[in-house]
């Protein structure tokens, strides 16, 4: 285990690591704050524990909101909607995008031709829109959300999984393979999918990225995880009444932790994709 | 020789240009079907959505034939098409003026507010790009990374209420909210109050408009802006690499030139293809933006008519959001074939 740790550590360059190392500490403790919200957070996050909109003192360090509840408290559980809706949404995305991507550029033709201009039209279109849309059909409940984000992005991963599907069809060890009698299904699984694994991964970290903002985004318009779960775009929505009289903390908690969470995402990725350019088999994957 | 070389570059160029006009025509068909699915497949019956519980059955069924919900899917698809063709959009439930005069109202707003903030994103976002590429891997190259990463992570509402907090009210530099002063009135020419108030001669009412652009256009520019000083400086890098550079260099051009005749010009051109791109994204953003800073446009629009359960206006901003990205990526697209011959079907 140290071993491999050494060698991984010394087959790479030093800004490639650090950005890789410090977002996947950003995220490791998002994610521990996510999962043990009940035993960390000091109050209930969804009852008034005190007076309104006090400010950050020794009881509340983070300030309470408009109902009295408890700011940090409310920061801490919002990341368990925030941070989950986000993953979910992510993985319809993924587990939607990469296989059409993986057909679609294998198979080719005419198929291929109606996949990629519906693809690029709703890439084209405002992620948020779509959003909008697609949870206004659907009703707004946390579940519901994750399915629009997820479908809003789905476009990323058709055309990251397209271009290297297209790109490797053509290979001498595919062409081995059919005239071994493999099928299409079994070339696509055992073959193209695996070859895109070092880019997924790259676009996994960067998609939860971009739906934690959408999330959040859908939540401060109203339209996305209805209170009273806390959840950090719909906290702003509320805290944002008090924010103009000089009452920042229930919106600047929130909003930093989202800054924060979508910065660990980001750096993880931007991270991963330096050590798979190091390695030579990855591809740049935005 | 050279006459058909040129004849056979505008003959490909023209085949390029018919065949992304021609492009479009699906992706309207796709955005405008889906639009169409979508608010008919919404469950329950959309009269009782948008008038609540209490209406009666005969104005139920008056409504329901007024609307042309009673008839069969297939010809309430051909109805829909038959009167967007005729940009008939219905009248809004909430303020009973037809839809499309709604949208010639808020279109601009949000057209104009995204322009201002592309223009400052290109601004800010090129120049920095390539400083970034030029110093690459050095103290400036990594600050100016470090903050188009922390730009890319702020969300759009966070930045612009921090925005509207510092520069409006503790340094009140600038109006935090509406499109123009009180004081201000506006004839209805364009719809576009730059331009309103230039073609009336109210210059100051003009610098009125400008300051309050100022601050939306600069929260949505932050986000643009990472994104193109990552990608110019991505460019800038690799063209840097290119063996021309080389024999620039060798043929003892001075440095200066090298980088802004040679590198610069190639490395800037493919960054106009993701501006169509990042436009639509701008228009996206401009939603969040427009509740923030109260401005009437096509967001606000659309958020308030969710609200209202208000059909006909969530139909038309939907529908005329799709027409502006495909039209704008489809004038991104030839613009761009029309500066760069590589780039033909």
């Amino acid at each position: 285990m140290r071993a491999r740790l050494r060698k991984f550590l010394a087959a790479h360059s030093k800004p490639a690591l650090l950005t890789f190392f410090i977002g996947l500490a950003i995220v490791i403790m998002l994610v521990f704050m996510a999962i043990f919200a009940p035993l960390i957070s000091p109050y209930n996050p969804i009852k008034g524990v005190s007076e309104p909109m006090e400010s950050p003192n020794g009881n509340h360090p983070w300030g309470t909101d408009t109902l009295g509840r408890d700011v940090l408290s409310r920061t801490i559980w919002g990341g368990r909607a925030s941070i989950m809706v986000a993953l979910i949404a992510m993985l319809v995305s993924l587990g939607v995008g990469s296989p059409l991507g993986a057909i679609s550029g294998y198979l080719g033709g005419k198929l291929d031709r109606v996949f990629v201009i519906a693809m690029d039209t709703f890439y084209a279109f405002p992620t948020h829109i779509m959003a909008l849309m697609i949870a206004i059909m659907l009703s707004p409940e946390a579940m519901n959300i994750a399915i629009a984000v997820g479908a809003a992005h789905m476009p990323r991963y058709f055309r990251v999984v397209r271009s290297i599907s297209l790109s490797i069809r053509e290979r001498l060890f595919i062409e081995a393979e059919k005239s071994l009698g493999a099928s299409s299904s079994f070339i696509i699984l055992h073959h193209i999918l695996p070859y895109t694994i070092s880019s997924i991964t790259v676009l996994m970290s960067l998609g939860i990225a971009h739906s934690i903002l959408t999330v959040a985004g859908l939540g401060f318009l109203g339209i996305g995880v209805q209170p009273p779960t806390p959840e950090w775009g719909t906290d702003m929505r509320w805290g944002r009444d008090i924010f103009l009289i000089g009452k920042w903390w229930a919106v600047v908690y929130p909003g930093f932790m989202i800054f924060l969470t979508v910065m660990g995402f980001n750096l993880l990725s931007e991270g991963l994709n330096a050590i798979f350019q190091e390695r030579g088999g990855g591809r740049y994957a935005t | 020789m050279r006459i058909n070389e040129k004849l056979g570059r505008d003959l490909t160029l023209r085949t390029y240009v018919i065949t992304r006009f021609l492009l479009t025509i699906p992706m309207l068909f796709l955005l405008v079907t889906v639009v169409f699915i979508v608010l008919r497949v919404i469950p329950g019956n959309p009269i009782r959505a948008m008038y609540g519980e209490l209406v009666t059955p005969e104005f139920l069924e008056e409504m329901t034939k007024k609307l042309g919900l009673d008839k069969p899917i297939h010809l309430q698809y051909v109805d829909y098409w038959a009167r967007l063709i005729k940009g008939d959009f219905g009248v809004s439930i909430w303020s009973s003026r037809p839809v499309i005069e709604e949208l010639s109202y808020a279109f601009p707003v949000t057209l104009e507010v995204s322009i201002a903030a592309m223009i400052l994103s290109i601004v800010a976002g090129m120049p920095l790009g390539v400083i970034s590429a030029l110093k690459r891997d050095r103290f400036h190259d990594y600050l100016i990374r470090f903050f188009s990463l922390a730009g890319f992570a702020l969300p759009i509402f966070f930045l612009g209420m921090i925005l509207q907090f510092v520069l409006g009210l503790q340094y009140p530099l600038f109006p935090i909210q509406g499109r123009y002063g009180t004081r201000l009135e506006l004839p209805y020419i364009t719809g576009f109050a730059t331009i309103d108030t230039l073609i009336t001669g109210n210059f100051s009412g003009f610098l009125d408009v400008l300051a309050h652009l100022f601050l939306p256009a600069l929260g949505m520019a932050w986000h643009i802006s990472a994104l193109i000083s990552r990608i110019s400086r991505a460019n800038m890098i690799e063209t840097l690499g290119e063996d021309y550079i080389l024999t620039a260099r060798a043929k003892g051009v001075r440095e200066r030139a090298v980088i802004y005749k040679h590198a610069f010009r190639n490395a800037i051109l493919p960054v106009f293809t993701v501006i169509g791109i990042y436009f639509a994204l701008l228009l996206g953003g401009a939603v969040l933006t427009e509740s923030i800073f109260s401005l009437p446009g096509m967001g606000l629009l659309l958020i308030d008519s969710i609200f209202r359960r208000d059909y006909p206006v969530i139909q038309g901003c939907i529908v005329v959001y799709a027409i502006a990205v495909v039209v704008v990526t489809t004038i991104v697209d030839i613009v761009y074939a029309f500066l760069d011959p590589r780039i033909r079907y």
